[in-house]
């Protein structure tokens, strides 16, 4: 199918906006090759940038059915041990799981706090975990 | 969005079902609980014999009616699992009471509803005699449902259940209530052309008669004008023709109203307030007098 003029502008823009992303990662030191994105992309499907400010950039894909069971299998064994589980463990093991790379390599505890919160909000939300009111809105009737 | 021909194309394939679209690339059908799996699932949820993401994904691979993905669902995010376990729940049975309420009215309404009551009566009749379940009713055709209803007819009055054969005829009280509609309708419709009558006589009677105004009636529009071109309050004294004695309607409230010490200091208030009255409403008092002053030339002429 021949593609409208519409749809060539439309994915032009959209590869300059890659290309611009590309080219923002070779800054930081250490970022993934165009190749490693390339191939994250062929595993995951989705691979998604969030920078919380100029130093801070991260790259995450979404959470998978059965690792999301299995984070939950663990969290009630650690509870059924004893352990401590709670948000901030969850949030840490989410992170963990998700994130391919990021800027700063310090580790979760020695991050800024709200670090940890808002990936795992943005890792939820890329991975199709809606409120109940916007869940309801995506239902159509046939 | 998606595109209405996508939507067509899933209707085509799965009939009147729900969809859940999270993208033009992920559109999810399904339907909704059984009311036993609604139960069961209720259960868990309230004694937490099952964990939330098992509930979820028994729902989900139970009735979400694309099987390839189900086949996948593992791999897919792991949102999407939840919110279309969320939809399917939420659309399985009302949240509140409140919706409860309003959808038993539905119900009823159609049960009572002239046009669809006869049916509902006639499965409701044939479910009495034999053990068929509604579902499989619906599926009959006309033949079959009359040749049915006759038979439970039949046996229900052999049995007793019935007295009588069933009739489908007006009943009498409706009747007479249309009767009385139509007769009330003829009577209005008598009175109102003998008002229409009456009306069109009356109007070639005045034409005949030729009538002219009478002279002595007041104009209405005369007196208002007058009224708003002098003082209301000397106005008042002339159309009464009797001089208002001030003094004596208070004389009349002060010895109801006042008492004792009251009675005393009333004359020291009274002149106390006509001095203040006169200084607050010098200008008003003056244009009063130049009116009656005015008023008392006219009349003298």
């Amino acid at each position: 199918m021949e593609k409208n003029e519409q749809q060539l502008a439309q994915e032009k823009a959209e590869q300059e906006r890659q290309d611009g992303l590309k080219n923002l990662l070779r800054e930081y030191q250490g970022s993934p090759s165009v190749a490693q994105i390339d191939e994250w992309k062929a595993v995951h499907g989705e691979v998604m940038m969030s920078a919380m400010s100029e130093t801070e950039l991260f790259i995450f894909r979404p959470l998978r059915r059965f690792e999301y069971r299995q984070m939950q299998e663990q969290a009630t064994k650690m509870q059924g041990e004893g352990q401590a589980f709670d948000q901030g463990k969850y949030e840490e093991m989410l992170c963990d799981v998700c994130v391919l790379w990021k800027s700063v390599d310090t580790p979760w505890e020695k991050a800024k706090a709200g670090t940890l919160a808002t990936l795992t909000e943005q890792i939820h939300q890329n991975s199709n975990f809606y409120s109940p009111a916007a869940a309801s809105m995506l239902v159509v009737k046939l | 969005m998606v595109s209405n021909e996508i939507l067509h194309s899933l209707f085509d394939q799965y009939g009147h079902v729900y969809l859940t679209i999270f993208s033009d690339t992920l559109i999810i059908p399904w339907n909704v609980l059984s009311i036993e799996d609604y139960i069961e699932c209720s259960r868990y949820k309230q004694f937490g014999t099952m964990p939330i993401s098992e509930i979820e994904e028994y729902i989900f691979k139970k009735y979400v009616l694309d099987k390839d993905i189900v086949k996948v669902f593992e791999y897919l995010p792991a949102g999407v699992i939840s919110t279309v376990s969320a939809n399917i729940w939420e659309s399985s049975f009302p949240l509140s009471l409140n919706q409860l309420s309003t959808d038993l009215d539905l119900a009823r309404a159609e049960l009572v509803s002239p046009d669809m009551k006869i049916y509902h009566e006639m499965i409701s009749l044939i479910l009495q005699a034999f053990p068929y379940k509604p579902e499989e009713i619906y599926l009959m055709d006309y033949a079959t449902l009359m040749e049915r209803f006759s038979q439970a007819e039949d046996k229900l009055l052999r049995q007793g259940f019935l007295q009588k054969p069933v009739s489908f005829s007006v009943p009498k009280e409706t009747k007479k209530i249309e009767q009385m509609k139509q007769e009330n309708t003829m009577k209005a419709k008598e009175y109102v052309d003998n008002i229409i009558k009456h009306k069109t006589e009356s109007k070639t009677k005045l034409i005949d008669r030729d009538i002219k105004p009478n002279e002595n009636h007041i104009d209405q529009f005369e007196h208002t004008k007058k009224w708003w071109k002098t003082s209301p309050i000397l106005e008042a004294d002339k159309r009464a023709k009797k001089n208002i004695d001030v003094n004596a309607e208070a004389a009349e409230i002060t010895a109801t109203a006042m008492t004792g010490w009251e009675k005393e200091d009333k004359y020291l208030q009274q002149s106390e307030l006509q001095k203040r009255a006169k200084v607050i409403y010098k200008d008003v008092l003056q244009t009063l007098d130049k009116q009656k002053k005015a008023s008392t030339i006219k009349s003298g002429k």
